[in-house]
């Protein structure tokens, strides 16, 4: 027996009690209503219950009782069924009719079974198996007169009879409809609330996220903010911050450095004109960067100590988010290094300047010394030779055979004289770049014709073969011929020289690519590996003693390789010692332009022969050997 | 007979060839610079002229442009230190009168052969 059940569920536990209440019941049935059938299937128990004479006696007691129970049966918030052992309802208060919408012919003597769903009642059923009698309650829904399906909460016990066998059941139910729909409405308002919790919780997970996402951003911003501030801090650059007024409102340490004050205090505050040296400017700046956003230019700054420095300014307006200039902050270099280096470099300028002018006028004084010098000197051996030949042709008188040996001697050394100058003149020109090329269309195969013509005079006497092997339809090439000739000349003269008795020189020339190839081979005693670039030097002669003897200063190779370079070709030897060498250059088929433009032009014309300007060229030669002049124009 | 008129600044070179031309049989005479050969020019009308292109006073291009306006008209061998361009050269010979011309120091042979190349016989 549970606490909390209804009174008449524990009454109707009593059997003892239930019988008599039956015995009464019977007994009334005439009177009561509710009975028009007589009970023919009431069960032997309940006969037996009925036909009990001791009963009578009982009826008396039971009436207040059941008075009682009556009442709390009838006024019960509750419906009660009672159902016979063949499951069919004997017995209901007025809340089932009201409950189920049912009258007493709905009710009486119908299988209970009908009132609930087919599902339900399986689940009721087996419910009953499993509990064996025991009381036990479970929830369900019934089914009213208009098939309405209502939620139920049912309290199920068994009734036995005196002698412990089933007689009955009765059914206590409880409509939870509203309770369930309370239900219901809780769970889907949890549910809901459950939705919006969710959705909550995401719009708050999602305006963190926004929320860090902002927060990092701020970071950043604070960071470049904190970055740039400690870059101002730290530059080299003065920085200034004005206001409008004119106030300075901060400055860096550079600033601080740079006009030699000790520490912000002495500054900030003050007005920033007092740093500028002219107020004028100062003004201008200001006006510039409030108005039209910033200023760049050269300023003379004033230090602590007033000392004056060249400075660079950059300044630029600050401005709000609306755009306007809130202050200016100005950014100084100090350029007195710069300006002094400036001042260095204009000056250095001005002296370069000045030595281009010396050397220009310098070369043209060379060019003009070289020509004059050139004039100068061959004119006198134009007398010399002139007479020394007409001596041995006996134009003036006969001459004796000593005497025409001594003219010999005179003529030869003239001649040799005259080499010699004009070699120095070449390589000078060569040098200075003034020499003057003549350059025409040239039949190569009869030039080299020409030339060996020339050499084999000289190499006959040592009964040297000069030959020739050419390609036979060599390009003509526009070139200086007489200086090409020169060439060649050289270089067969040293071959002929360092070629012993009987042996031959070969003149070779051919096509090659955009060249054509010129070789002159002897076999002599060769040129050592070591000596074989610098023959072509300058003054360097490989055998003094020989080359004494023949003539000739060592120049003779580097005028070659000097007018060779000057055509576009180049110009080398190759040699083995004892074998012999082989000298070879070559010559572009397209000619170098300007073979002419490679070296300044000498015209001729132009040579002064105005008496002063001749006279002062021949007192130039004095003063380019004077230290004087050149320390002069240094 | 042919008349020539060696100009030449210097003096021992115009002797010279003076000398060689008169063994050879011409009527010679001297001029030392322009301005002289110009006067000359005119009294002792040579039919031949050797003359140095580098002498103070008047250039050989003025020498030249002056002797167009004259009557006589000689045959003019310059006597050279330096090579003429093709260019030069045709100059030379465009205005009128200039004939050849030789390079100092000079063969008396190749002189004399020149002279007698441009000699009326």
């Amino acid at each position: 027996m549970n606490e909390g059940e209804p009174e008449i569920v524990k009454f109707l536990r009593d059997e003892e009690r239930l019988g008599k209440l039956h015995s009464k019941l019977q007994s009334s049935y005439k009177e009561l209503e509710i009975l028009d059938k007589p009970l023919e299937n009431v069960s032997d128990d309940m006969v037996n219950v009925i036909s009990d004479t001791g009963r009578k006696t009982r009826y008396s007691e039971l009436d207040g009782l059941e008075e009682k129970y009556k009442t709390i049966f009838e006024n019960s918030a509750v419906a009660i069924t009672l159902t016979d052992k063949n499951e069919r309802i004997i017995l209901w208060n007025k809340y089932t009719e009201d409950l189920l919408g049912m009258n007493k012919d709905d009710l009486y003597m119908k299988p209970v079974e009908l009132l609930y769903p087919p599902e339900e009642w399986r689940r009721i059923r087996s419910e009953n198996v499993r509990q064996k009698g025991m009381q036990h309650h479970l929830e369900t829904k019934m089914v009213r007169k208009n098939n309405e399906l209502i939620d139920v909460d049912i309290s199920l016990s068994v009734l036995k009879n005196h002698k412990g066998r089933v007689i009955g059941s009765v059914g206590v139910i409880r409509d939870i409809t509203q309770r369930k729909m309370m239900e219901l409405e809780l769970q889907i308002a949890y549910e809901k609330l459950e939705q919006r919790v969710k959705e909550r919780t995401a719009e708050i997970l999602k305006s963190n996220e926004l929320l860090k996402q902002e927060i990092n951003e701020r970071k950043k911003v604070e960071w470049s903010l904190k970055i740039k501030d400690s870059a101002i801090e730290s530059s080299i650059n003065a920085i200034v911050f004005v206001d409008p007024t004119g106030a300075v409102t901060y400055v860096n340490p550079s600033f601080l450095n740079m006009w030699g004050y000790d520490s912000e205090k002495e500054i900030l505050g003050k007005s920033a004109v007092k740093f500028w040296h002219k107020k004028e400017l100062y003004m201008e700046v200001m006006e510039a960067t409030f108005n039209k956003g910033g200023w760049v230019g050269e300023l003379v700054a004033e230090k602590s100590d007033g000392a004056l420095f060249d400075t660079q300014l950059s300044a630029n307006a600050v401005k709000d988010e609306e755009k306007n200039p809130i202050c200016m902050m100005a950014s100084f270099i100090d350029i007195t290094a710069r300006k002094k280096i400036e001042e260095k470099f204009r000056k250095s300028q001005m002296r370069i300047e000045q030595q281009n002018i010396q050397l220009k006028k310098l070369d043209k004084l060379k060019s003009n010394f070289l020509n004059i010098t050139s004039h100068e000197i061959r004119t006198p051996m134009c007398s010399m030779k002139g007479y020394v030949q007409m001596l041995l042709k006996k134009t003036l008188g006969d001459v004796t055979e000593e005497q025409k040996r001594g003219l010999m001697v005179i003529l030869r050394n003239v001649d040799r004289l005259d080499n010699l100058i004009r070699d120095i003149l070449d390589i000078s020109r060569l040098e200075s770049g003034t020499m003057k090329f003549i350059t025409e269309i040239t039949d190569i195969n009869k030039m080299i014709g020409e030339v060996a013509e020339t050499m084999r005079l000289s190499a006959d006497l040592k009964h040297v073969q000069i030959d020739e092997e050419m390609e036979d339809k060599l390009p003509e090439l526009v070139i200086d011929q007489e200086r090409i000739k020169q060439v060649l000349i050289n270089i067969v003269n040293n071959a002929i020289k360092f070629s012993p008795d009987g042996t031959v020189i070969i003149i070779r020339a051919k096509k090659e690519e955009e060249n054509v190839l010129f070789e002159v081979q002897d076999f002599g005693r060769g040129i050592p590996g070591d000596k074989q670039k610098k023959i072509f030097e300058t003054f360097y002669q490989v055998d003094y003693s020989m080359d004494r003897t023949f003539g000739g200063a060592g120049l003779g190779l580097a005028i070659s390789r000097g007018i060779v370079l000057a055509h576009g070709g180049s110009i080398w030897v190759e040699s083995k010692l004892g074998k012999g060498s082989t000298f070879g250059f070559t010559l572009p088929v397209k000619s170098v332009k300007d073979v002419e433009g490679r070296f300044r032009e000498v015209d001729v014309f132009m040579v002064e022969t105005d008496s002063e300007e001749k006279e002062n060229n021949l007192r130039m030669g004095e003063y380019i050997n004077n230290e004087e002049w050149v320390r002069e124009n240094e | 007979m042919n008349r020539i008129m060696i100009v030449d600044d210097e003096q021992d070179l115009r002797e010279m060839i003076n000398l060689m031309m008169t063994k050879e049989g011409y009527e010679t005479e001297m001029a030392q610079d322009g301005i002289d050969f110009l006067k000359k020019n005119d009294n002792f009308q040579p039919d031949i002229v050797t003359l140095d292109v580098m002498m103070p006073g008047l250039t050989t291009k003025d020498i030249l442009e002056e002797l167009k306006d004259k009557y006589n008209k000689p045959k003019i061998i310059l006597l050279t230190v330096v090579r003429f361009s093709d260019e030069e050269k045709e100059k030379l010979f465009k205005m009128g009168n200039v004939v050849d011309y030789i390079t100092k120091p000079f063969d008396v042979d190749e002189l004399m052969t020149t002279i007698k190349d441009n000699s009326v016989d």
